[in-house]
């Protein structure tokens, strides 16, 4: 009798879990989705910080709420060409904007460059700290020995083909290529560094400022590769993003880019 | 047509990494779970349930967070992997074998799970039968205990075979996204999905790892479905 009981009572109580979880999930589905006075904003991984920043500035002066998604560049862009709808688009790079320019999401059909960022050479700080000048007399081979050297992954990460690019211009990319460990994107590429796993890595100097564990040998010359752009497109007509776009490139918006390492 | 299956060769070099690591993991993990089974099946002692949570952590945890940790354990910069380093110069992280590694954790909690609960239904009076009969321990382990629980201990090897080939999160965390050394099925899958164009290579490889993981489970439902028509 008694088990008869708690087999009931067992049943019931999975009853009405079920029925909790699936009036929680048809309750939350019917809310609007798109609320008022949200922008959404879909930008790249490297840009977290600093916009979370000009974004709490921008929400004191106005109104409105700010939300972010950051990811990679290119997870983002497939993730717009497959419906999603953020209200503005920052990539780290050209190509990524270019392939959202082409499928007509702008509404005005065009870009905008937004900041600048830089390529640098580091090592963990504990290993190297001596600094120097990037030129065509360096042997990159002789400061890793058999060590690695940690990059983005060149085939898909944008700071991995900048990081390509800069080397091929010195002519150090033939004797790094077997050297390269590539990461699955810029952010992994600094942590394999700071654990030690690589001897040098080149990424962007954004990351390397805001990391304890490693030291700047180096600055690649501007010249030494593809400028390093974010790109923004609107995607929405709102007046409010419109005003959030214009307040990313205004004078007060610039030291707050300059405090994280951007031009 | 046959464009369509010409796969290049850092595809072809994937794929035959991914059967390696996935065929080794299977190979290391089976005897280690036969007998981890068999003592969790049979044996009661201090620090079972911990030793079992242990086992059963990778399950449960994201395993771009297993990898993380493989990492503080066995990188150049911890205790084990420095140990390594200074006295045999190996260099564990991000190889080859760093992949291995990382799909036995993760496909291990699957094994032994598998083997344990087979071993468990095995009558234990056929184990004292063939004691009393002469057999020693590890004969009576190898002649009646495995044989008796082999449904199991091929599902779960296929399984973790499975598993291994499916491997992801911990594998790029701990052994990287090398070509030809730690590249596998998934993780070319990922590269090619991060370059605009390349949805016909990715389409590809997602076919190669369908039609491998297909293949196993069918050969392990074939093989268990003999195995039962040769007992009744």
């Amino acid at each position: 009798m008694s088990v008869s009981l708690l087999h009931l009572w067992h049943k019931r109580l999975a009853n009405s879990i079920v029925l909790g979880l699936i009036s929680f999930l048809l309750l939350n589905s019917c809310s609007p989705t798109k609320k008022e006075n949200v922008i959404r904003v879909f930008a790249a991984a490297s840009l977290g910080e600093v916009l979370r920043e000009l974004g709490e500035k921008f929400e004191q002066q106005k109104s409105i709420k700010l939300e972010f998604n950051f990811g990679s560049s290119g997870t983002l862009a497939r993730q717009i060409a497959q419906g999603a709808k953020p209200d503005l688009y920052i990539s780290a790079n050209k190509s990524w904007a270019d392939y959202l320019l082409e499928e007509h999401i702008f509404i005005e059909d065009k870009i905008e460059k937004i900041a600048q960022n830089r390529l640098v050479l580091i090592a963990p700080k504990n290993k190297f700290q001596e600094k120097f000048e990037i030129d065509t007399s360096l042997s990159l081979v002789n400061i890793l020995g058999k060590e690695r050297l940690s990059i983005g992954d060149p085939r898909h990460v944008p700071a991995g083909q900048y990081a390509r690019q800069a080397l091929i211009h010195f002519g150090l990319y033939k004797e790094a290529e077997p050297h390269i460990l590539p990461g699955k994107d810029v952010r992994s590429a600094l942590m394999v560094v700071e654990m030690e796993e690589a001897a040098l890595g080149v990424v962007y100097r954004t990351d390397a400022l805001r990391s304890k564990k490693v030291s700047i040998l180096a600055n690649f010359p501007q010249d030494s590769h593809e400028g390093i752009f974010y790109y923004a497109g609107l995607c929405n007509e709102g007046a409010t993003v419109k005003d959030f776009m214009s307040f990313l490139v205004s004078d007060k918006a610039r030291t707050i880019w300059q405090g994280y390492g951007f031009e | 047509m046959s464009e369509f299956f010409g796969f290049n060769g850092a595809e072809l070099q994937a794929i035959s990494l991914s059967v390696q690591v996935a065929l080794i993991c299977s190979l290391i993990s089976l005897p280690l779970a036969l007998a981890l089974g068999y003592l969790m099946a049979r044996k009661e002692f201090w620090g079972k349930s911990i030793l079992e949570s242990i086992i059963n952590l990778p399950l449960v945890m994201p395993p771009v967070t297993t990898g993380y940790l493989l990492l503080l354990l066995l990188g150049s910069k911890s205790l084990i992997g420095g140990w390594l380093l200074d006295n045999l110069g190996i260099k564990l992280a991000f190889s080859f074998y760093a992949a291995v590694i990382a799909s036995i954790v993760v496909s291990f909690p699957l094994i032994v799970r598998s083997i344990r609960t087979s071993m468990e239904l095995v009558d234990t009076g056929l184990e004292d039968a063939s004691r009393i009969l002469g057999a020693g321990k590890l004969k009576t382990f190898i002649r009646i205990t495995i044989p008796l629980a082999l449904p199991g201990v091929i599902s779960g090897t296929i399984l973790a075979f499975a598993r291994s080939l499916g491997e992801f999160g911990a594998t790029i965390t701990f052994a990287g996204n090398i070509e030809g050394e730690s590249q596998t099925l998934p993780l070319a899958i990922y590269s090619y999905m991060q370059i605009p164009g390349q949805e016909d290579s990715t389409f590809r490889l997602v076919l190669v790892s369908i039609f491998i993981s297909f293949l196993a489970m069918i050969l392990s439902e074939w093989y268990i479905k003999k195995m039962k028509d040769a007992r009744t």
